[in-house]
């Protein structure tokens, strides 16, 4: 897992699998994202292949961070599995919350 | 396919639950389930191994759990085995991270059927998943 401030945005990079054991390391990275600047976060899933209701809890901690900051948390990935998941656990109707399937696109909600 | 049972034994540690997973993703793969329902299986069974380790491991790590597969009348059958007390989680929309609270309705929004069986020895849960 990698962060990189890339033109004023925090972006969190997570890839591979995120389990419980996993869940922690998100949660630190998108705190430090949290901290680290005054953006909305980005929260690359563009190469995770699983995620379980451990991950799928720190997202909603940290959504709800980022709500009392009015900033938005935005997802990246076009993982069907992944989605799935999001949508089980109706993240994505969530305030705040932005599912976007590249980068690219992430990018260009904020700008 | 014949009837047969497989099984994987592994010391509760969070090391080796990739490895587990790893296992029921083979043999899903090997009846013949599609991606999307191997990713399904795998997190199923992911959080009932989870939900082992942390509560139902009374000798810590040393504690075994077992994971069994078995295919009969076009469904899959996978019991995850402990030796410990299954922990009931009562809010399911608990957000904090440390409750496995979300554990149970991913099961069973993944699963065609779900039992929990709690004995003097340990914990049972079933999961079952039907070929379609």
């Amino acid at each position: 897992m990698e962060v990189n401030d890339y033109e004023d945005l925090s972006i969190i990079r997570a890839e591979g699998e995120i389990d419980h054991w996993r869940a922690t390391e998100l949660e630190q990275k998108i705190d430090d994202a949290i901290r680290g600047s005054e953006n909305d976060v980005i929260v690359d899933f563009s190469d995770l292949t699983y995620i379980d209701s451990g991950g799928i809890s720190v997202l909603f901690v940290q959504l709800k961070k980022l709500i009392e900051k009015e900033r938005r948390m935005i997802v990246v990935t076009e993982n069907k599995n992944i989605i799935k998941i999001l949508r089980l656990v109706n993240i994505i109707n969530q305030k705040n919350f932005e599912l976007k399937p590249n980068l690219e696109q992430a990018k260009r909600i904020i700008n | 396919m014949e009837k047969e049972k497989k099984s994987i034994t592994i010391k509760s540690d969070p090391k080796n639950i990739s490895k587990a997973r790893r296992f029921v993703e083979i043999i899903a793969k090997q009846y013949g389930f599609n991606d999307s329902q191997i990713f399904d299986i795998k997190v199923a069974s992911g959080e009932a191994i989870s939900n082992a380790i942390e509560h139902g491991s009374p000798l810590g790590a040393k504690s075994n759990i077992t994971v069994e597969a078995d295919f009969s009348k076009n469904c899959l059958e996978l019991k995850v085995i402990d030796r410990g007390i299954f922990k009931k989680q009562v809010k399911v929309d608990n957000p904090d991270p440390r409750h496995r609270g979300r554990g149970i309705p991913f099961m069973l929004a993944l699963m065609d059927t779900v039992t929990i069986k709690e004995g003097k020895k340990g914990t049972t849960v079933k999961l079952i998943k039907k070929l379609k």
